[in-house]
Parts: structure tokens; C-alpha cells; sequence
């Protein structure tokens, strides 16, 4: 399912080149579960985002679902993300303008699919929500935003689920609810889930744990 | 493109726009401005056309007009016409009005026939049947004059003026002539004074040779085709030499000055929608700065950056549609509104109404500068990596691609191009375009250089000022913006007021200084010897020059008809009508001529002429060509022999076309002579002249001065209103520029208050940074406002420049102070606000 073989990523930062990734080899297979951990600054962003193609590798191989995310231009990386990634951010990213429905119905309609909103209106009630989905991004608590951002990852079918600390800015008890929901929806729609957590409790729900450490994957706990 | 692209573009604009206008309000203020600007000149201009095409008639007085200078029309000319449709004369000149008290006053003198006015009536005051107001009554004969006669000669109603031999009662005020541009030419020079011809007659005025114009009206047939007849009366006198209009052509000259002035006018609106557009692009950055989060999020979600690139440009053209609609709407209906003022104000027909051509053109205005604006900052935000939600630094964003490059170079040119074509003046239009190209690059420059010079600055120690100087040139800061907007605005202002000033100060002061105090027209050849010897008598007159003067019209230039001969359009004017003409023995004084030679002052041989070497440039003709004028009816052509460089602007006695002595020399002619009178001598030459020869008119210089004077006070205020919108276009960019900054100064303040600086203190540097901002912009904008002044003054008017530095000074405090103000007025909320509540959020 995602495949990196020798990935190196060298950005040009404000201070000069950095070396972000350095010789990163994973295998995940498909429906399964992953927590990435590190350091702030060990590169687990960096593998998230060249897992999703937002992120060009400087050298390596970048395999997910099949293609090769090298020879895709960006709006074949765009077409990649539509159709194979769902990505849950730590600040949730919900369009401000537009209500939980049309912020859960945007993959679908951009993937062209008549039926957006019946499937947001499922994912929304999915997640608890089907009694909010009129209100704005503003009018939703944290813990609800963060629900609709779920909806919004698995409403389009995601393959991929990408999570970057997605409890981050929550308290605990909410926190461990979206966690539980997130597991559950990925059991239920078969999705690998890579998710990025500095919470031992929370990486030790997955079934691989990995830890990240200066641009280099340290442990695997599926080596051996 | 693809369809589906922007339907879904569409569907994500309308749910964006649902949030209201919030973020758009100086763009719309911007953009709505300067299209209701162009709106509102197209559509009073156009009114007024259409006011003069519908009463072309009336304003003509009558369908076809012919002119003569110093002859009537012949028997056979007059009985032909009259076969034709109702036929009206008028006969004018300039002579002089006498009180009983010896008041006297230069008038404007015509004289109706019975059949006068063929269409259209006379506005009297007290209303009179024109039988009884002319009529001889107890040895006066009746006239209707301007108020102005009646107060230069502090005359009441029926009080008696006696003009030449005649003794005329004033019977009525003349309120408004029918035909106003049928009677008489140019800058009316001495008010009207309505008489009958029966009465002309007997004033003795109509001498041979006298500077007469004579004018026939005709009304013709409902249903005659006017071309048709125009061409018939054409072949039938082809050597007539009568300048004929038609009603169809009736107000060519007021619609020519018309559309110049509103071109000018409109290029001035124009510079305020393109500082607007500087609005447009600054608020478009804030708002796109603001979808950095949104845009982003929507590349994670798989959105193409063509979708997204559709979406936000959808939503920026609402906003240009609503900017727009406003726009036009408020020029549209000012028209509508003030038809009642503006008709009692114009000296022209007002005919309001909704003209959809310039609502049209300023929209079109108003959409490619709204695109030329928004185009690369709407770009550039598109280029957002979606990376961005997850680190600020390492983001790249990328430079627009060539696509976007094409198309806002395609949109510039698209805007210059509609500037040239709508313009009247194809050349003017070009030279705007490039003027205001590099005055905008200039403001771009000078306010980089502001930024650059505050930061190399760190030679002060108190806190207060080195905050300001770090303000002007921090990340984010707006001071590019500031001085490129309202600079631009005010720069324009400036070059206004300096120009208006010089052109005031010329005619009040410097023109007065060395021009003639006055000149005495229509003095007869055997009054020549008289009216010499009684102002070398005086002592204290000097006459400057005196010659002979006659009328007449090129008809033909190298035998080609002079209406097909091209010239260039500020010498059209040579064509155009009967010009002065004269013939000398030797050169004028300071004459310097140019090509050619003078001819010997006995010369006796062909007609020569000595041509104007500007005109001659302008027609394209030189030494040994020919021209053949109408001379009283007989077309006489001569070879031009010499050029000559003419000094227009010391207002002595000039003429384009210099005969040669014999062939002229006796034609019916008068001359006219410009005198000076010793400085501090108050001698009235006017009186001794005009008492002893009543035919004789005086045109005192100073009242011809004041006339133009007054004349330029008012084209200035429409000038004048039309840059303060470029101004009030700078300032609502500097508006826009204080609301992007508000929260980041929000922020400053209360950090500053956190470290324990004194509300006297934040207050202080934010006085100072807008203080030094309206110092450099104000300066930069008073050089380049001065310099283009000098420019327009010294180069396009070939006038001499005087420094206007009380006007300049004037305009850029007040506009330096409202700066200051502006800004305060943004800042004052920033120190009121207290530190807890900003530090929790954060």
C-alpha cells in the first residue's frame, strides 16, 4: 500500500539547506495501523506529507497505492490525493465559509460525484454530528470540528488516512474519543492509518509503532 | 476549460460570498469610485451631445447656415435661395455703446431681419413681440442687450445708448438667444446687443472694408434631404466662398471642445480608478493572506489549482460586479438627478437621460482594471503549497506561471488600448498611458527607497523614533503602498494646481505686462491720419503697430480643395474659418523668418504670401506652393515666398497669412492697431478715440484677459473635482492599507503596554511613523507634481513657467495632514484596547 525505499528530502530552510529525511524505508500494508513518534523535528511531518504527495522526496522511491508519486505533476498529485488520501490535521482545516455539510461534501464534489452530500450527511452521522451539520466551522466546538473533519476524511473513500496529531489542540477525555472514533471508522472501512502522536498510549492502539529520530526511522516494532 | 471546473468553482464562490462583503469594502469603495467617475463624465457629455444634435436646428437658427465676411450674399444668390425655403439674415460686429452719460462699452452688435428667429423664439426680459421691440419710436429704435451693457453703462429699462449714428432705446434684456452658435465665432468678445437691420442702416457702422460677418439661415421643407441640398447648393455657387453649416453639423465646434475637455476630465478619472486598482490589489492581498489556511486545505483535499484559481477569481469578479454596478449607477443618476442644475449651469443644451455607451465603456474600464489588479496577488496566493498547514517555514511559493504572466500583460495592454480608442486624442491618450506608467513605476521605486533608507537608519536612541523608522520598513509594512497610492493621487493634484496657477498668474500678471493696454478695430482708411495724430498727441500712448486688415478663407491648398487637405489637429483651426489677413511692405518687427525670403518693399508683381511656419508644417506645405483664398468673394491665389516664426503669446497683432503690397493694397479694407500706454499714465485713450470716431470699436486687453481668466476658473473646477477623486482614491487605498495593519498594530500596542511602555509613548511612535509617512510622500509627490506642472507648462504649452510654490505647499499639507490624520484615526483603537483578553486568546 505505501512503499518508501531510501526517501532523502532536503528543503532549503531560512537558514540554508536542511536535511529532513534521511534514507527512510517503510513498507504499510493495506488496513494497516501505524503510529509514527519522535522528536519535534525528527521528520515525522515530512514522511506524512511525502506520503501525500505534498511533499516531493529529493531522492528515493515514493510508491502509495500503486503509483509512483514521482511521475505525477500537481494536479496528478491533486487526482491521487482526491482519490486515495484523507488527511486529519492537528488544527482541523475546516473551510470557515462553509457549513460541516459542504466542509464533508468538498472531496466528493471535487471528485465530480452527484451524490456529495448524501454521503457527507452519512459520514456527519457517522460521527455524531447529524444534528450540526447546518452549522459553521465557528459554531462547533473543538471536539466537533475535529468530528467533521473525520467525516470529511472518510466521507470520500480514502484508502489512506493520514493523521498529524489529531488531538493536539483537544483535552484529554475529547481527545480520547476522537481517537477511538478515528480506530473504529478505520476498522470499518478498512483504511490504513498512519497517525503522527507524542501520546505512548494512544501510538500503543495501533498495530505498528514506528519512531522517527533525525531524518531516520529508529524503531519498527513489526523488525523484528 | 473545463466546464465542470467552474461550475464547481461557482458553487464553492457563491458559498464564500455567503459571509457577506466583509474584506471587500475597500475594494469596492476603490473600484466603484473611479468607475463612477468615468460613468459620470461619459454620461453628462453624451447628454449634452445629445442636447446639441436635438437642438441642432434651433441652435443653428435654421437648417442650413451660410457665412460671409465683409459682403452679402448676391441678387442672384438671395433669389435662388428664397425659391428654396424661408430665407433670415443677420448681419454682426463688434462696435462700441454710448450712454447719455458717456459711458461707453465694447458690444457684440446684430442686427435680425423680419424673419428672424426661423426656429426656436427669444427669451426677453419683459416679454416683447419683436415688431414692437425694434421699432422706431419718437427717434429711437428699439434694442434688446445682455444685462452686462446695462450695468457696464448703468442703464435701466428704457433708458437710451447711442451706437455709431443711432440712438437705440432699451426696451428689454436679452435672457437667451435661440441660436447661439449661428451668429457669432469664438470667445465672444463685448455683450450682446440685438437690433433690426432697418436700424443698422442708419448707424452709419457699415463701412467698406468694416470687420462685417453676414449670416443667412434658411428653412427648408419638411422632408428635404439636407445632404442632397447641400451638395446642390454646392455645385449651383461653387465659387460662392461662404462657409455653409448644416443642422446636422450644427455644433461641430462645441462638440469638438466638448469631447477634448471631456477626455481630459475622463483621463483624469482615469488615473483615479487605476490608484483605486492599487486598492483593489492591496485589498485582494489581505483577503487571499487570509484563504492561505482555506486554499491549502483544499490542495490536501485533492482540489486542483486551476479549481481553486477559478473559484477565487469567480468571487473576485462579483466583487468587481458589484463595484461596478455601483458605480455606474451613481454616475448614471447624478445626471438624472441635478438635469434642473446642470441645465441652468451649462451654457450648452442638457438633454439627461440614461446613455448606455459610457456606462458601458466604464464598466469595461472598471472590469480590466479590477483584473489587471487582482490578477497577480489572486496568483500568487493560488501557488499556496498545501504544505503550508503543516509548517510555515521551508514554504516556497512559487512565482505565477507564464500563463498568468500572458494574461496580465494581455489585460495591461487591453486597458491602454481601450484608454487610446476612446479617447478623442489618440496622442494625449498614449502619452497618459506612458506617463502614468512611469509615474507609477516612479511611486513603486520612491517608496521602496523610503522602506530601504528607514532601514539602513539606526542612528537614533530614542525608543519612540526608532519604532517609527522600524514600522516604515518591517515585514508587512505598508509604506510602498501609502506613498504609491496617495502620491499618485496627489501628485496629480499638485501638477493640476500648478498648472491652473501658472495659466491664472499668466493671465492676471505676466500677459498684462507685456501685451497691449488696447486695440482700436475698424479704423477707416481715411481715418488713419486722425487717429495717428491723436495718440502721438496724448504723450503717454504709444502705438505698437497698426495695419491694414482683411478677411478671408483658404479654399485651396496646391489647388486641392482645403477641406481634403490634411493637417495636423492643433493647426485645423487655419482651414476652419475666415481668418484676419494683412499685406506689408516690410517684415514685422522682431519677425524671424525661417525659410524663403521677404519680398523688396517695392515689390509690385504676382501675390506673394509670407505663411505661418507652424501652420505650414502642420499642412505640409513649404516655400513655392500655392494657396488660393477668398478675398470678398474672389478667389486670389498666391505662392507662399517665406515662413515665418510667429510669437503668439505677446498678444500683438499677428496674422497667419502676410500678402504682398500691390495686388491687395486696394481692396476694401480697415486697419487695426494695438497700443501701449506709458506705465502710470491713466489717460483715457479709450474715450478720445472712440468720442471723436464712433465707428471705431476698443477692445481694452485686461477685460479679454479677465474673460479667459474667468473662463479658465471654471474648466478648472471640473478639472479640479476630478483629481480630488484621485486623491480621495489615495486615501481610501491608504484606508485599506491601516485596516490590513490593524490587528498586527493592535498586537504592537499591547506588547509594547505588556513591557511597560506609556500610552504617551506607543501613541508618540505611531504619530511619528505616519508623520514621517506623509512627510515622504507629500515631498515625493510635490517634486513630481511640480516637475510634470513644468513640463505641461513649458513643453506641451510653450508658456513660461512661473513657480507655483504656495499652491504646491498648500496641497501637500493638507493632504500630509490628512494622512496623519488617517492614520491616528486607525491607531486610536489600537491603544484603547486592553492586554489580558489578546494575551488569553493568544
Amino acid at each position: 500500500m505505501i512503499l518508501l525505499e531510501d526517501v532523502h528530502l532536503v528543503l532549503n530552510g531560512p537558514t540554508g539547506m536542511v536535511n529532513i529525511l534521511k534514507g527512510v524505508d517503510l513498507h504499510i500494508s493495506s488496513g494497516e495501523t501505524t503510529s509514527v513518534v519522535g522528536p519535534s523535528g525528527s521528520g515525522k511531518t515530512s514522511m506524512m506529507m511525502v506520503i501525500a504527495g505534498l511533499e516531493k522526496a529529493t531522492s528515493g522511491k515514493v510508491q502509495v497505492n500503486g503509483q509512483d508519486l514521482s511521475k505525477l505533476g500537481e494536479d496528478g498529485l491533486a487526482i491521487f490525493r482526491r482519490e486515495n488520501i484523507g488527511i486529519i490535521f492537528q488544527n482541523f482545516h475546516l473551510i470557515p465559509t462553509m457549513s460541516a455539510l459542504e466542509n464533508v461534501a468538498i472531496p466528493a464534489e471535487i471528485a465530480g460525484a452527484e451524490d456529495a452530500f448524501e454521503r457527507a450527511r452519512d459520514s456527519l452521522e457517522s460521527v455524531g454530528l447529524k444534528h450540526r451539520i447546518e452549522h459553521y466551522p465557528g459554531q462547533l466546538s473543538g471536539g466537533e470540528q475535529q468530528r467533521v473533519a473525520l467525516a470529511r476524511a472518510f466521507s470520500s473513500g480514502a484508502k489512506i488516512l493520514l493523521a498529524d496529531e489529531p488531538t493536539g489542540n483537544l483535552d484529554q477525555e475529547t481527545g480520547s474519543m476522537i481517537i477511538d472514533l478515528l480506530f473504529s471508522l478505520s476498522s470499518e472501512h478498512n483504511t490504513s492509518l498512519v497517525l503522527i502522536t507524542h501520546d505512548p498510549q494512544i501510538a500503543a492502539k495501533s498495530d505498528r509503532q514506528i519512531s522517527l529520530r533525525d531524518g531516520q526511522i529508529v524503531y519498527d516494532s513489526s523488525t523484528p | 476549460m473545463n466546464t465542470s471546473n467552474i461550475k464547481l468553482a461557482a458553487k464553492f464562490a457563491s458559498r464564500d460570498i455567503r459571509g457577506g462583503l466583509k474584506g471587500f469594502r475597500v475594494f469596492i469603495a476603490c473600484l466603484a469610485i473611479g468607475v463612477g467617475s468615468i460613468a459620470l463624465v461619459g454620461s453628462v457629455s453624451q447628454a449634452i451631445v445629445v442636447g446639441l444634435k436635438n437642438d441642432g436646428q434651433k441652435l443653428l437658427g435654421g437648417d442650413i447656415s451660410l457665412r460671409l465676411a465683409h459682403r452679402s450674399i448676391s441678387q442672384t444668390q438671395r433669389q435662388w435661395l428664397e425659391e428654396k425655403g424661408d430665407l433670415s439674415s443677420i448681419v454682426s460686429m463688434r462696435s462700441m455703446a454710448f450712454s447719455a452719460t458717456e459711458k461707453r462699452t465694447l458690444i457684440n452688435l446684430k442686427a435680425v431681419d423680419k424673419a428672424y428667429p426661423l426656429y426656436g423664439s427669444l427669451k426677453l426680459k419683459p416679454d416683447f413681440p419683436t415688431k414692437e421691440l425694434f421699432a422706431l419710436r419718437a427717434d429711437a429704435w428699439g434694442a434688446a442687450v445682455n444685462s452686462i451693457i446695462m450695468d457696464r453703462l448703468d442703464l435701466k429699462l428704457n433708458d437710451y445708448v447711442t451706437v455709431g449714428d443711432t440712438v437705440f432705446q432699451i426696451r428689454a434684456i436679452l435672457e437667451k438667444e435661440p441660436d447661439p452658435m449661428g451668429g457669432v465665432r469664438g470667445i465672444t468678445l463685448g455683450p450682446r446687443f440685438l437690433v433690426s437691420q432697418d436700424s443698422l442702416q442708419t448707424t452709419g457702422l457699415v463701412k467698406r472694408g468694416a470687420q462685417v460677418t453676414y449670416d443667412y439661415r434658411l428653412r427648408l421643407p419638411l422632408g428635404t434631404d439636407i445632404a442632397v441640398f447641400r451638395k446642390n447648393l454646392e455645385q449651383t455657387f461653387p465659387d460662392a466662398g461662404w462657409r455653409i453649416r448644416d443642422r446636422t453639423r450644427a455644433t461641430v465646434g462645441v462638440e469638438r471642445v466638448l469631447r477634448r475637455t471631456t477626455q481630459f476630465v475622463t483621463l483624469v478619472a482615469l488615473t483615479a480608478l487605476l490608484i483605486g486598482g492599487v486598492g483593489v490589489s492591496n485589498a485582494t492581498r489581505s483577503y487571499m493572506a487570509a484563504k492561505t489556511n482555506s486554499i491549502a486545505t483544499l490542495k490536501c483535499l485533492g482540489a486542483s489549482q486551476r479549481l481553486i484559481f477559478y473559484f477565487y477569481t469567480i468571487e473576485l469578479f462579483f466583487m468587481t460586479s458589484i463595484a461596478t454596478i455601483l458605480g455606474i449607477a451613481f454616475g448614471a443618476a447624478i445626471p438624472l438627478l441635478f438635469a434642473n442644475t446642470l441645465s441652468s449651469i451649462l451654457p450648452v443644451p442638457f438633454d439627461a437621460g440614461i446613455y448606455p455607451q459610457p456606462l458601458f465603456w466604464a464598466t469595461i474600464f472598471g472590469f480590466l482594471t479590477a483584473f489587471s489588479f487582482f490578477l497577480w496577488p489572486l496568483a500568487r496566493a493560488c501557488e499556496t503549497p498545501p504544505g503550508a498547514l503543516f509548517r510555515s517555514s521551508f514554504i516556497r511559493v512559487r512565482s505565477p506561471n507564464k500563463k498568468i504572466i500572458f494574461a496580465l500583460i494581455v489585460a495591461i495592454i487591453a486597458l491602454s488600448a481601450l484608454a487610446i480608442i476612446t479617447a478623442q486624442d489618440k496622442t494625449i491618450a498614449s502619452w497618459f498611458i506612458l506617463g502614468s506608467s512611469a509615474s507609477f513605476l516612479i511611486f513603486l521605486w520612491a517608496g521602496r527607497v523610503v522602506e530601504w533608507g528607514a532601514s539602513k537608519f539606526n542612528g537614533c536612541r530614542k525608543t519612540e523614533i526608532r519604532l517609527a523608522i522600524a514600522n516604515l520598513h518591517r515585514p508587512g509594512a505598508q509604506t510602498s503602498n501609502v506613498v504609491l497610492s496617495v502620491g499618485l493621487g496627489l501628485t496629480v493634484l499638485v501638477a493640476v494646481m500648478v498648472v491652473e496657477t501658472n495659466i491664472t498668474r499668466q493671465l492676471k500678471t505676466s500677459l498684462p505686462e507685456r501685451a497691449p493696454d488696447y486695440y482700436f478695430i475698424d479704423i477707416q482708411p481715411n481715418q488713419i491720419r486722425d487717429f495717428d495724430s491723436i495718440i502721438k498727441s496724448s504723450g503717454s500712448v504709444d502705438i505698437l503697430d497698426r495695419v491694414p486688415m482683411l478677411r478671408g478663407r483658404i479654399l485651396k491648398v496646391n489647388g486641392l480643395d482645403s477641406r481634403k487637405v490634411k493637417v495636423a489637429a492643433n493647426k485645423r483651426w487655419v482651414l476652419r474659418n475666415d481668418r484676419g489677413l494683412t499685406w506689408a511692405r516690410q517684415p514685422p518687427m522682431d519677425t524671424s523668418i525661417v525659410s524663403g525670403e521677404w519680398w523688396p518693399s517695392d515689390y509690385d508683381g504676382p501675390p506673394l504670401i509670407s505663411f505661418d511656419a507652424e501652420a505650414a508644417e502642420a499642412m505640409g506645405i513649404g516655400v513655392g506652393d500655392t494657396l488660393t483664398i477668398d478675398i470678398l468673394g474672389r478667389p486670389v491665389t498666391a505662392t507662399v515666398s517665406s515662413l515665418r516664426k510667429i510669437q503668439w503669446d505677446n498678444l500683438g497683432i499677428n496674422f497667419v497669412i502676410i500678402f504682398s503690397p500691390g495686388f491687395i493694397e486696394n481692396a476694401p479694407q480697415t486697419h487695426i492697431a494695438a497700443v501701449r500706454m506709458a506705465k502710470g499714465e491713466n489717460t483715457d485713450i479709450e474715450k478720445i478715440v472712440t468720442s471723436k470716431f464712433r465707428n471705431i470699436s476698443a477692445v481694452r486687453v485686461r477685460d479679454v484677459l479677465d474673460t479667459l481668466s474667468n473662463l479658465m476658473v471654471k474648466i478648472g473646477w471640473s478639472i479640479r473635482a476630478a483629481a480630488i477623486i484621485t486623491l480621495i482614491s489615495g486615501i481610501l487605498v491608504l484606508g485599506g492599507a491601516i485596516a490590513a495593519t490593524h490587528h498586527r498594530r493592535i498586537y504592537d500596542a499591547v506588547i509594547l503596554k505588556v513591557l511597560g511602555a506609556q500610552r504617551r509613548q506607543v501613541s508618540l511612535s505611531f504619530l511619528l511613523e505616519y508623520g514621517l509617512l506623509a512627510v515622504a510622500t507629500a515631498s515625493i509627490a510635490a517634486f513630481i507634481g511640480s516637475a510634470a506642472g513644468w513640463a505641461i507648462i513649458t513643453q506641451v504649452m510653450r508658456s513660461d513657467w512661473l513657480p507655483a510654490w504656495g499652491a504646491v505647499f498648500g496641497t501637500v499639507s493638507c493632504a500630509a495632514i490628512l494622512i496623519l490624520i488617517g492614520g491616528l484615526i486607525g491607531t486610536w483603537q489600537a491603544l484603547g484596547r486592553k492586554a489580558a483578553p489578546l494575551l488569553r486568546n493568544d
